[in-house]
């Protein structure tokens, strides 16, 4: 038995020898470069600039909130208790991240091995979207110390949040297992990757139970409040229906918009194996998508239909709901139809974004614009859309860094441990 | 002979479909102008003609009502979602990336 190679960089740095951490810091976290190159790297990028900018003003904006409370930096009110923390944060950023499961599902459930490049990039991208949407939650509750209370203190099976809340710690913690192969593959720890590799189909089905169940729920928190928001937004037979349906085709939407800027941004990240499969993966998943648009726009239909909501659509607000279906949801559609049919790469990122964009502009609607449609409307305070942007250049940073360094959008070579330390 | 009456087959077909698409657009410009221009109370009345806004007197009037609609919206989908699938699943050997 010849014992597998490991990499003296990484796996030193965990045995805790003096100055071999020094070398995994150089070696993994700045690439194989000085602190001095690797920050002269940094800020030669005009992007890092525009972040920096965004930090510089959010950062004492985070912390005024959590020294002063949520009422200096939100207009949050009795009546507008979901701002833009949550409506964008969570309810906007958790069907982005249905990626994960979607993807999983296909690969390691249904044996598409076709899109087996794609696999790390959509499982990151549903860690980091629910990871971030865990940190826009805790950002608008404030007191992080007291998450016990509601998680294993004061149990309320009864309620809705704690459904969400313990669907959203457990499965979180089943991506990040997901993700630990990429991670043991990346600091050298092989026993954790034949771990992982072992209870994948476990960790696979914990994903679509807790992410369907997850995806729904985040619906059915509007089952509270449904005389608030405007009827053609809410529908209490079907509102957990909707937001999983859409769910589906918003992680794939996304998937694509990621793999196109990291393909543009990202090249020489992307393996060969990577960049020649893509356009084949796009227009499997943008099929995928298609699909589940259209099974969207029927269920929406039959929400019409069941709730006899036709008069509204000749109201104001009918047109504000008209005009949101068919720019984030009907155009979308016969773009990735058009573009699937035909195979058109542009037409399918196109489409992808303004699905993303739909999607979002959905949960803003139900969140913020339609809820209490018959009282004031709540215009956000500017400190809440600059901690939303703030949060959002973090979680840019973030995605970002770990792309450059984990076998994410390349597959793992031994050689490259020994060749390249900044692998 | 064939050619000959595919070609008159065409020409009526032709002229109904126009018949038929001239009488749309003068009933769609006489319905504006009765509703005084406004598409969203020519679309009302619409709704009106055909049961979808009504008055309902009984709970099983009404759920009778919805759910005929929904059943028609279900069957167009179950037709519709295979040719739709048929469509899009038909396979280009062409890739463009430009």
């Amino acid at each position: 038995m010849t014992k597998p190679p490991h990499d003296s960089v990484s796996s030193a740095a965990f045995s805790g020898e003096p100055g071999r951490i020094a070398r995994f810091v150089s070696g993994k976290i700045l690439m194989a470069k000085s602190p001095k190159q690797y920050l002269t790297l940094v800020f030669s990028n005009p992007f890092n600039w525009l972040l920096a900018v965004v930090l510089a003003i959010g950062i004492p904006l985070l912390i005024q909130r959590y020294a002063t409370g949520l009422g200096s930096v939100t207009h949050g009110s009795q009546d507008y208790p979901w701002g833009l923390l949550l409506g964008f944060g969570l309810f906007g950023m958790v069907p982005l991240s249905a990626s994960g499961f979607l993807l999983s599902t296909a690969v390691e459930i249904f044996g598409r091995h076709d899109l087996k490049p794609i696999e790390r990039l959509a499982l990151l991208n549903g860690l980091l979207g629910y990871f971030f949407a865990v940190v826009y939650l805790l950002v608008d509750l404030g007191m992080p110390w007291r998450l016990t209370y509601p998680m294993f203190v004061s149990f309320g099976p009864a309620a809705v949040l704690f459904l969400v809340a313990w669907h959203v710690a457990t499965y979180l913690s089943v991506q990040i297992g997901e993700m630990i192969p990429a991670f043991a593959e990346w600091i050298g720890w092989d026993r954790g990757k034949k771990f992982i590799k072992r209870i994948t189909l476990g960790l696979t089905i914990a994903g679509i139970i807790l992410s369907t169940l997850h995806q729904g729920a985040l619906g059915a928190l509007f089952c509270y409040a449904p005389g608030k928001i405007h009827p053609l937004w809410i529908s209490p037979e079907f509102q957990w229906i909707h937001f999983f349906c859409s769910s589906i085709y918003a992680g794939l939407c996304m998937v694509i918009v990621v793999s196109t800027l990291v393909a543009f941004f990202l090249r020489l990240r992307c393996d060969e194996n990577f960049k020649n499969s893509l356009d084949r993966i796009t227009i499997t998943l943008s099929r995928g998508a298609a699909y589940a648009m259209v099974t969207y726009l029927v269920i929406k239909l039959v929400a019409l239909a069941h709730d006899q909501e036709w008069g509204y659509l000749l109201t104001g607000w009918g047109g504000y709901y008209v005009s949101e279906m068919v720019i984030g949801v009907i155009l979308p559609l016969v773009l990735l139809t058009y573009g699937s049919r035909h195979h058109l790469i542009p037409m399918l990122r196109i489409g992808s974004l303004l699905a993303v964009l739909g999607i979002l502009w959905n949960r803003l609607n139900t969140v913020i614009l339609c809820y209490n449609w018959k009282l004031h409307q709540e215009i956000p305070h500017f400190k809440e859309v600059w901690l939303v942007l703030t949060i959002l250049a973090i979680y840019i940073i973030t995605y970002r860094f770990i792309l450059y360094r984990l076998p994410v959008l390349f597959t793992w070579k031994e050689s490259d441990r020994s060749n390249n330390p900044a692998r | 002979m064939k050619i000959r009456s595919s070609q008159i087959f065409l020409s009526v077909g032709m002229l109904t479909g126009a018949l038929i698409g001239i009488w749309a657009v003068v009933a769609l410009i006489a319905g504006l102008r009765q509703s005084g221009w406004q598409v969203t109370e020519l679309l009302r009345q619409y709704m009106v003609a055909t049961g979808m806004i009504q008055h309902f007197n009984t709970m099983v009037d009404f759920y009778s009502h919805i759910k005929g609609v929904e059943y028609i919206i279900c069957v167009v989908f179950f037709v519709a979602f295979p040719l739709f699938y048929r469509y899009i699943s038909e396979d280009r050997k062409i890739v463009k990336t430009e």
